[in-house]
């Protein structure tokens, strides 16, 4: 046995020393080299040189950097030495490369142009694909403009072309609905065949496509800017079961046997809901209206006030029948009557209680309003009106390969329609500055210069050719990048690392990173659009309901929170969630969760543009300043702490934690008062997210820790508990719309950057929508409760206009009655001024709280710059356009490994 | 003919509990919610008529029967709809599947061998030092999470020695896959998923010869005039052997499911976080097939170590009576 395990040790040893051996032995032999060009090998080129590295064996082709490096391939350093003795090396000299290394951690799931969806899909669209017309700096560099790329002049007004007969919905309109677009003719596919109107008509028509359920249709037809008839085109012959009004607009028999009775107000019955919400009874379903069991009974309210209770069973049981089914049945037909005759002032609105099976009008392609006028000429009718800025702004069309896409568009066994374009390289073809050469799903993407770029052609190098770059006032040349590698590098610790060993030239960071590198001079702070914010429920029957669960009780008509042990429905007092608001220390918020980003005071971020003529954020008109400084408590004037508006705007943190001390007193003594909670009541609130993870728990930790602070020294001290609740998934947005949870935070809208009167929305759309973006969507902004009186000067003099928040975002938006506020129908100010009183009036309700707007932040390496040093929005810092390089590809290695440990320091 | 017989009965039952397994999996899978992103001026529909297209809007078990014909009829998976859109599900698994096999195999070959030596070191050196030093370092290597190592590899040979590359080298082919730049590349995860195997091994293989050689055989073959090491390889070893081979099996099995965290440390493009995701993301093609697969796997795995039983050991018979 002893012999046996000697042998044994024996051979481990020896194993060991071979590895010894091999690490070890790593002194590198020093070889002397003679350059020749492959294409004349007798020509010596380039001086001999003395390097160490890897001896070669016999003839090695590969590529010569002109600073005489030797490489496998081109521009990237093989080994760092070269080769010796009588051994000749046989390549060609390439240019300096310069390689742009990025990393992505998630793979785009198809960079179909038609079918992309997250940001991380579209990063191979970012260097392979250009619109009509792009963002690039002014004259002066301190502004943005819109400039033709793929488009070869600014585009022109034609309505009146298309305005002649309603083929387009359009009939007698004289601008700004139909433009001609000029192709560029210099613009081809990567593989140099020219693009054509052809090409955007065969893609619309795909993308319009029913059976491919594309998700980009949507951005052509449910936009804010539209193409004629796309939706038609869209649903064309789509059938389904929708509001009877949608089919029918006389109700008479022949139409009992179509017509299905809907008695589910909460989820199908829009139209009444909507009416009584909208008049102001928006609590149709009272408290108080309860049965004999207890159980509650809808009570209908007509237009006059007068209410209307039934047998809430008896008519739930004609659910679903159709008309002719309930007549035939005297008892039925009794309750259906009574309804008829209580709800009806207006002819047919029988039909209010009713579904019906519609069928979409067939619509042909003939009919959307995209046309090619000649090869290089394309007209696009838009179905709503387009002025100024927003012309070149929002005319846009995607583009995919005929030839390709039609090749990979592919039906199975169960008639499903799917493709695989956009999923390889083999699968996609673009058309911009860059191409993709290489994509090995989950590893790896590779882009190099599009030759066949018009960009790079003489005659447009008046555009494309050089600029003056902010970090050296020299000129450098555009696009300087000649191959973009992005590798998968999906854990950030080892992202860390490669950025330091300079194998990364980007490392964007979180926020124990940020707290490592964050005084480095390489560190960038990009700001977003978004703002991100929190919601606070203040929904009484939501709360009560669930504040009855806690304290382990059936909720009754005469529950009674004052006696009970937790409470919720103090959120129902204004104070308290006022006070929730001040106590947020937004720079702690940031600091803890979200480096890059800065704190928010308001609904909107200073990237959203209002004014896009002259490039003015939302927030620096100072109707808006006014508004928020209002909103904060913050004054300004003779006696006020600040003299100026600008001063006091700038001063505005979101933290006043002694007025949100005293807001909490008042809120519980307004409780007690209301019977809401007694003296000893212990207000207990959940925290509500996505998934339980470490991440997650830091944020309830924040705002735990806010809250605490908030309730020490006040009558909560002691007296209140913040759950962390995970329990409801990541549809947490959906919980809190539903009352399902108390707070939850982390909410953000992104489409809105250059447009925030339809970005608003997303404030005010329950008043019409049962499925709306509104996280608040229990406050209907379309009643009396939320009129907003602005005073405005339109031209007869300044006088006070009153609308509720939603009709002045239909003012705004241009589909109000009375009103029209649309871009360059009244001056950018007084959109802005009537905007800015609507987002008071929203954040008076405490129930959305802005917490941070949306940002990053990155170390860029040192090989290369930014062409701007300060983010501007459209333009970022320059963009890969404008990035400008220290050192080529051999340079940086040489570079790197000049370092101490070949490590970087930032 | 016992063998055959038996071997036909557990393939039998196999599919059966196949059959089962998948059905569960499908129904279950179809009963989570779906929970659609709000995204401003996305039309809802779209997203709702392509599941319409896609069947969703069916009873379960008639997508359930949908599902089986195209699978079983036309050898169809589908798509991936949520995850690689557009591209065939089974396409991307077969794009995957190598990465995590390559890792885990070279593993498998350092820790094996190496486990079962140290594990018969230590048995042989039964409560001296090296046996202590041994269980000792045994117990802090299986204790310690193999991400723990895969952190302090990565930082100590690719950052701060320089030795390897951080990140696995780029595959496209099998032969960039068997390519000496990958193995180099790969090592540092090797190691990684190594040091927990090869403890495992070691604990196991002691435990085991231990018993062995304590055994009255032992002495007999000693009696009989075997040398120490004669009557431990040719004795000892191969009884000891008939619980560790399966375990062999086993960890050769756990291999195909790839490790989620070494193999996002070292981008190693596997199958590890597939499954995972097609859950979070309701990719129910992905789903189903990487269902299929392992609990393919998985059972015949079981048939496989339960016959290996009888190979190993002459005296196991399987389906005798």
């Amino acid at each position: 046995m002893k012999s046996l395990l000697k042998k044994m040790s024996l051979v481990a040893l020896l194993l060991v020393a071979v590895v010894v051996a091999a690490g070890c032995g790593d002194k590198k032999a020093k070889y002397t080299v003679t350059y020749y060009s492959i294409s004349n090998p007798t020509q010596a080129i380039g001086q001999e040189q003395v390097v160490e590295g890897k001896e070669p064996s016999g003839q090695v082709s590969g590529y010569f950097l002109e600073g005489g490096l030797f490489t496998d391939a081109a521009g990237t350093a093989a080994f760092s030495g070269v080769v010796e003795g009588n051994v000749s090396l046989y390549g060609n000299f390439v240019k300096d490369s310069f390689t742009y290394q990025g990393s992505f951690s998630l793979s785009p799931a198809t960079f179909n142009p038609l079918q992309y969806r997250s940001t991380t899909d579209a990063v191979p669209l970012d260097y392979t694909t250009l619109g009509f017309y792009g963002f690039t700096y002014n004259a002066d560099q301190t502004g943005f403009e819109l400039a033709p790329v793929m488009a070869a002049a600014d585009p022109v007004d034609v309505t009146a072309l298309y305005a002649v007969d309603n083929k387009y919905g359009i009939e007698g309109k004289t601008s700004g609905y139909a433009f001609r677009i000029a192709l560029n003719r210099s613009a081809t596919w990567e593989n140099g065949e020219p693009i054509t109107s052809e090409d955007y008509i065969y893609t619309m028509k795909e993308l319009l496509d029913p059976k491919m359920g594309n998700y980009r249709a949507a951005n052509y037809y449910n936009a804010s800017t539209n193409i004629a008839n796309a939706k038609g085109y869209f649903y064309s012959g789509q059938k389904g079961i929708g509001e009877a009004e949608m089919t029918y607009s006389v109700f008479e028999e022949a139409i009992y046997d179509k017509l299905i009775f809907r008695w589910d107000l909460e989820a199908t019955n829009k139209f009444i809901k909507g009416w009584i919400c909208g008049n102001g009874y928006d609590a149709y379903v009272k408290q108080g209206a309860f049965g004999p069991a207890g159980e509650i009974l809808p009570l209908l309210v007509n237009g006059l006030g007068a209410s209307f209770s039934f047998d809430d069973a008896a008519v739930k049981a004609l659910d679903g029948k159709t008309l002719a089914e309930i007549v035939a049945d005297p008892a039925s037909k009794t309750i259906v009557d009574e309804l008829f005759a209580f709800w009806c002032t207006e002819p047919n609105e029988e039909l209010n209680f009713f579904e019906a099976e519609y069928s979409m009008p067939e619509v042909s392609f003939d009919q959307v309003g995209l046309i090619a006028v000649d090869d290089y000429t394309i007209d696009i009718v838009y179905d709503n009106e387009l002025a100024g800025f927003y012309i070149k702004y929002s005319i846009g069309l995607p583009l995919v390969n005929q030839g390709l896409y039609s090749k990979l568009k592919v039906q199975d066994e169960n008639g499903v329609w799917s493709t695989t374009y956009g999923s390889s390289v083999e699968t996609y073809m673009g058309y911009g500055p860059y191409k993709m050469t290489q994509y090995i799903v989950d590893q790896l993407m590779v882009f190099e210069r599009n030759e066949n770029w018009f960009g790079y052609q003489a005659a447009f190098a008046d555009t494309y050719g050089s600029f003056v770059a902010e970090f050296d006032g020299q000129e450098h040349p555009q696009y300087q990048t000649s191959r973009i590698t992005l590798r998968y590098v999906p854990e950030i610790a080892t992202r860390e690392q490669m950025f330091l060993k300079g194998e990364l030239d980007a490392f964007g960071m979180t926020t124990e990173y940020f707290q490592k590198y964050k005084s480095s001079v390489r560190l960038y702070n990009a700001t977003g659009a978004s703002t991100y914010y929190g919601i606070i429920l203040s929904d009484y029957d939501s709360l009560v309901a669930r504040e009855a669960v806690l304290n382990g009780v059936e909720y009754t008509p005469d529950y009674k929170g004052a006696d009970k042990q937790y409470n919720k429905t103090i959120l129902t007092v204004t104070e308290f969630r006022q006070a929730l608001t001040y106590a947020i220390d937004r720079n702690k918020v940031v600091a803890n969760l979200y480096p890059g980003g800065s704190p928010a005071t308001s609904l909107y971020s200073n990237l959203i543009i209002a004014d896009p003529d002259k490039g003015l954020s939302f927030n620096s008109f100072n109707e808006t300043k006014e508004a928020i400084c209002e909103f904060w408590g913050v004054k300004y004037g003779e006696g006020e702490d600040f003299a100026t508006l600008d001063e006091a705007y700038a001063a505005i943190t979101g933290y006043d934690l002694a007025s949100a001390k005293k807001l909490v007193d008042v809120a519980v003594d307004k409780a007690i008062e209301q019977g809401l909670m007694g003296p000893n009541t212990i207000v207990r609130l959940d925290y509500c997210g996505s998934t339980d993870s470490e991440t997650e728990k830091k944020w309830y930790n924040t705002f735990n820790e806010c809250f605490v602070e908030l309730f020490k020294g006040t009558k909560l001290e002691g007296k209140f508990i913040y759950d962390y609740n995970t329990n409801l998934g990541s549809d947490f947005g959906g919980a809190i719309q539903s009352g399902l949870a108390d707070t939850a935070w982390g909410f953000g809208w992104s489409g809105g950057e250059l447009d925030p009167y339809d970005l608003f929305q997303v404030y005010v759309d329950a008043a019409v929508n049962d499925d709306p973006y509104q996280y608040d969507k229990w406050i209907n902004r379309n009643t009396k409760d939320y009129e907003v009186t602005v005073n405005l000067d339109l031209g007869e003099g300044a006088q006070d206009y009153t609308y509720t928040v939603f009709e002045w975002y239909q003012i705004l938006n241009g589909t109000h009655d009375e009103h029209n506020f649309k871009y360059l129908k009244v001056d950018n100010a007084i959109r802005a001024k009537v905007l800015a009183a609507c987002e008071l009036r929203v954040l008076q309700d405490y129930t959305h709280v802005p917490l941070m707007n949306q940002g990053s932040v990155q170390l860029l390496s040192y090989k290369c710059n930014y062409g701007k040093e300060t983010y501007m929005f459209g333009m970022g810092f320059g963009g890969l356009r404008y990035i400008t390089y220290n050192y080529s590809d051999a340079e940086w290695a040489a570079y790197v490994k000049a370092q101490p440990n070949g490590t970087l320091s930032y | 003919m016992y063998m055959f017989k038996y071997i036909l009965k557990r393939i039998g039952l196999m599919l059966l509990t196949f059959f089962v397994i998948m059905t569960m999996c499908f129904v279950l899978v179809k009963l989570l919610p779906v929970v659609d992103v709000k995204v401003f001026g996305q039309d809802a529909n779209i997203i709702k008529m392509r599941r319409e297209a896609l069947g969703y809007g069916k009873p379960i078990m008639e997508q359930y029967f949908i599902f089986l014909k195209s699978v079983i009829v036309h050898g169809n998976w589908g798509v991936g709809e949520q995850m690689y859109t557009g591209s065939e599900v089974i396409d991307i698994f077969r794009q995957k599947l190598p990465a995590t096999i390559l890792v885990n195999v070279y593993s498998m070959i350092l820790s094996v061998p190496v486990g079962l030596l140290f594990g018969i070191y230590a048995a042989l050196k039964k409560n001296k030092w090296q046996d202590h030093f041994i269980s000792t370092s045994v117990m802090i290597f299986v204790s310690v999470p193999s991400y723990v190592y895969a952190f302090l590899i990565q930082y100590l040979l690719c950052f701060k020695l320089g030795w390897f590359d951080f990140i696995m080298a780029p595959c496209e082919t099998l032969s960039d896959y068997l390519s000496w730049t990958t193995f180099l590349s790969l090592i540092p995860a090797i190691l990684s998923l190594s040091f927990g195997t090869i403890a495992g091994f070691t604990r196991y293989t002691r435990a085991e010869l231990t018993e062995v050689l304590t055994s009255d055989f032992m002495l007999l073959a000693r009696t009989k005039g075997l040398t120490k090491s004669q009557a431990t390889v040719r004795h000892a070893l191969r009884n000891a052997m008939v619980p560790i081979f399966p375990m062999i099996i086993g960890q050769f099995v756990g291999i195909l499911s790839g490790s989620l965290i070494i193999e996002s440390i070292f981008s190693i493009p596997g199958v590890g976080g597939l499954y995972v995701q097609s859950i979070n993301l309701k990719d129910y093609n992905f789903f189903m097939l990487l269902s299929a697969f392992y609990t393919f796997i998985g059972l015949a795995a079981n048939i496989i170590v339960d016959i290996s039983y009888g190979i190993i050991d002459p005296r196991i018979r399987m389906g005798a009576r």
